[in-house]
């Protein structure tokens, strides 16, 4: 019989991809643990499916998809702001560098935030967690088309947005 | 050309819109010396890094150049973007491209997100058993009340038609005359019944035959 940690183990590899993901989405690190504790539960609940599913991190994504859009239906949706990212201060940058790292990212998170949802989770998918076109294609139900015109058109307004900041 | 019109071409070059003239135009534009400061941003897009031999940090920064060109056109492959990454993962950055740092080290730190809580359910499956085992539990309680419910109506029901039996059991022989009394009249009982019995077995066989002559 599967026990929990055996079960649980296969998702190890790829359990920080669903959390940004979902932290990507959610813009609250509470509501993305949240996310992925669903998760959880349902893998643990299709425990037997789970282990015949080949590519469990498509599958995993998917369902914290589409448990992220049921949180947001739920709720009213905020921005996300950089206190998310409280590691930078950890990562043994000098003072200097952690406060430039925060300026950076406040400035690209909020051109990111003022982006088509859709857009933005695109880019996100493309550009931090390096999917390929079709990955994200199958993920979010668009033609590989159009996930390629909504990325020309979001890095073109990462583009417009950026030219005018000065770091 | 006037700075509204490469205002206007510039907006076409971003929307992948414009010709093969269009695009030398702007070369052209970008490749002499007075530039529009509003313009200063996209010069490293019309730079032809071929014709460009001062060193091999100044090829990999008009690569790069060229390759960012081909990240905000979405026509860059994932090698490709690798590659950017990389490029601004680094500490030498050219001054031309340090207007890109922020972008690329953001969607760096983006990544380094970690979910550092253990994968365990916070119900564990050994309590959701036990929720499982307590339904069975209700089940077998309801199986249990109705039967032994059963039971006792059965019982009761039965009780009500053997009372005078169950009364008799009280009526204790005080002696063994007493006893034999008691005996003497529970047979003579049982006889009359019997005789009864037999009576109406005699009664009902003569009304057959009766019957069995009159249809002769």
């Amino acid at each position: 019989m599967q026990t929990e940690n055996n079960l649980f183990k296969q998702i190890d590899v790829f359990k920080n991809k669903l959390f940004r993901y979902a932290l990507n989405m959610l813009k609250n690190e509470l509501d993305a643990e949240d996310v992925i504790q669903e998760l959880l539960i349902r893998i643990w609940q299709r425990k037997e499916q789970f282990d015949q599913i080949e590519n469990k991190e498509a599958w995993c994504m998917t369902v914290t998809r589409n448990l992220c859009i049921d949180k947001i239906r739920a709720r009213k949706q905020s921005s996300q702001d950089i206190s998310e990212y409280h590691f930078i201060a950890d990562h043994g940058a000098t003072p200097d560098i952690v406060t430039e790292d925060r300026e950076n990212l406040k400035i690209v998170m909020d051109v990111l935030n003022a982006l088509p949802e859709n857009q933005k989770e695109i880019i996100h998918l493309r550009d931090v967690e390096g999917y390929t076109y079709k990955e994200i294609a199958d993920l979010i139900g668009l033609s590989e088309d159009q996930v390629k015109v909504n990325l020309f058109r979001a890095r073109q307004r990462l583009k417009e947005k950026l030219k005018n900041f000065k770091y | 050309m006037n700075k509204l019109d490469i205002d206007q071409l510039l907006e076409k070059f971003w929307s992948a819109e414009t010709t093969e003239q269009e695009e030398k135009e702007l070369k052209a534009y970008f490749e002499q010396a007075e530039i529009d400061e509003s313009h200063t941003y996209a010069a490293p897009f019309f730079v032809d890094f071929v014709q460009d031999n001062s060193g091999t940090e100044d090829i990999t920064h008009l690569i790069i150049q060229k390759l960012i060109g081909k990240y905000f056109d979405a026509t860059s492959s994932q090698e490709e973007e690798q590659l950017i990454h990389e490029y601004f993962a680094q500490d030498a950055i050219h001054d031309d491209l340090k207007c890109y740092k922020g972008l690329f080290r953001s969607f760096q730190l983006m990544g380094q997100v970690q979910f550092n809580k253990p994968l365990m359910l916070k119900q564990s499956p050994a309590s959701e058993s036990r929720i499982i085992s307590l339904t069975w539990i209700r089940v077998a309680a309801a199986a249990v009340i109705f039967v032994v419910g059963g039971l006792f109506l059965f019982k009761s029901l039965n009780q009500e038609q053997s009372a005078p039996m169950a009364k008799a059991r009280y009526i204790e022989p005080e002696n063994p005359e007493e006893a034999l009394e008691m005996t003497l009249q529970a047979l003579a009982m049982v006889s009359r019944k019997y005789k009864k019995g037999e009576e109406q077995l005699l009664q009902g066989m003569k009304t057959m035959n009766n019957a069995k002559g009159a249809g002769n």
